[in-house]
């Protein structure tokens, strides 16, 4: 059975003006007679790491009243946080007890990490596999499952991705594994990112090029100097971003990672009238998670607010309702829901 | 490349700060530049230009209370007071005798300590100008 939430994420712009609040978060994942919660602690309750009794009540009481269940809490790995230093292996361990703590508090099974392991340069958040293990230790001592985010730029065919899956089957561990992020599974780089970038004063032009070059594969060095040869202008040579954060994996790679998926992040930057998101592969990954009988929760996690807020008012809502909308329909064609 | 800097600039808390009778400099305020809060060590720089005057880290002192304000060296070594997502942080400009009345250009650059990838290719600088009126 795949269940249906959200990643209170997704109301971030609508919670940063003050149109609406934690309860109002759930509220709206509730009144689409969802039921999984995920939040960032940072994000959304003030104070973290500290919880205290009185908004553990209210947690509690809200998970009632709307008939939610909190699922998974997204944290984060600030190596940076002691200025001048990266952060030692065994301050990241207890940086995760903590936030493993935190979620034992909260109830949320799962917590969304940046954990990695190995030395990839890409990938300054790494943890070696012996305080990786005390780390994991802890969150089996909980109860609690640390699912690494498989967002671009990582894909499935990473060799973090395999350390890690390596990792929980020599260890015979149920409480490490991965989320995919669908933002991995983008055929095409989402319009509004790239109508975003003209009214930040790119010439469109520069932007086909990007499109295109990215189509025929191209890496994003090479996309960059044939800009700087065709412009002379460095400042547009930036095909880095939309090039690794709009990855076109094929999902069809998931399916040997099943064994080792926790939970699946439903990203999307824009879903349209017709509650489809043509930007986004949706239906090859859920036909691969129905095939393969994933029994978890897919969360919406929306993205699209920040490239629109500058022209006009997001509505992060109205953008989740369709994309449970679509969600829906997949479901109901791949896995008989 | 985040794209958060929209919100980064409040117009409401832009003024001359008076202590002791002494118009010591001005303050704005500002949300940060991230999709979560930060603990204060996290900031690794803010700067304000107003008209054609620029005012480096040295001359900024921040807050999240607007009581207690700390220098950008000092707010580098504060790992347990954190800058909530969606609240309003205060910056104070050390300028004697504070801004003229009058209509300003004002641009605020901010940038959080966030380690993604390297700085090359996702940048988390934030820049925010707008005009805003000191009566």
């Amino acid at each position: 059975m795949i269940k249906l939430g959200v990643s209170l994420y997704s109301y971030q712009e609508e919670y940063l003006v003050g149109d609406m609040n934690l309860e109002e978060c759930i509220e709206a994942v509730s009144d689409m007679g969802a039921e999984g919660i995920e939040l960032l602690p940072e994000q959304m309750i003030p104070g973290f790491p500290n919880l205290s009794d009185s908004f553990l009540d209210k947690w509690f009481g809200w998970m009632d009243k709307y008939h939610t269940k909190p699922v998974c809490i997204d944290a984060f790995h600030d190596v940076n946080m002691y200025y001048g230093r990266t952060i030692t292996q065994q301050e990241s361990v207890n940086l995760y007890k903590t936030y493993i703590d935190y979620a034992a508090k909260l109830h949320t099974p799962v917590i969304r990490s940046t954990l990695q392991l190995g030395n990839d340069m890409l990938h300054p958040t790494n943890v070696d596999e012996a305080h990786f293990t005390e780390i994991v230790a802890y969150a089996e001592d909980k109860g609690i499952k640390l699912g690494t985010e498989i967002h671009a730029p990582i894909t499935l065919k990473d060799e973090a991705v395999y350390q890690l899956c390596n990792y929980a089957e020599k260890r015979g561990t149920k409480n490490v594994g991965i989320i995919p992020d669908a933002g991995i599974f983008c055929p095409e780089i989402a319009p509004i990112a790239l109508e975003r970038e003209i009214r930040d004063g790119v010439p469109r032009y520069v932007l086909e090029c990007i499109v295109k070059a990215r189509k025929e594969g191209l890496d994003p060095e090479q996309i960059n100097k044939n800009i700087y040869e065709f412009t002379g202008e460095a400042k547009y040579c930036f095909a880095y971003p939309p090039c690794i954060f709009f990855i076109n994996e094929d999902p069809e790679n998931l399916r040997e990672l099943m064994p080792y998926v926790i939970h699946v992040h439903g990203k999307t930057l824009e879903v349209n009238e017709d509650c489809e998101d043509p930007g986004t592969n949706n239906e090859g990954m859920i036909k691969i998670l129905s095939e393969c009988g994933y029994d978890g929760y897919v969360h919406t996690e929306y993205e699209g607010n920040r490239h629109i807020h500058d022209a006009y008012p997001p509505c992060s809502v109205e953008q989740v309702r369709r994309h449970h909308v679509l969600m829906r329909r997949l479901l109901k064609k791949y896995n008989g829901q | 490349m985040f794209k958060f800097e929209k919100n980064i600039l409040c117009q409401q808390g832009f003024k001359n700060v008076i202590e002791n009778g002494e118009t010591i400099g001005f303050q704005l305020k500002t949300k940060v530049n991230y999709y979560r809060g930060i603990v204060l060590s996290l900031i690794d720089f803010l700067e304000v230009d107003v008209d054609c005057e620029h005012f480096g880290p040295e001359t900024i002192l921040f807050s999240v209370d607007g009581e207690h304000f700390f220098t950008l060296d000092e707010c580098h070594r504060i790992t347990d007071i954190r800058w909530e997502y969606g609240a309003k942080g205060y910056v104070r400009v050390l300028k004697p005798g504070g801004l003229e009345p009058g209509i300003h250009t004002v641009r605020l650059t901010q940038r959080p300590n966030i380690c993604y990838l390297p700085k090359e290719i996702v940048s988390m600088i934030a820049v925010k100008e707008c005009r805003m009126t000191i009566v």
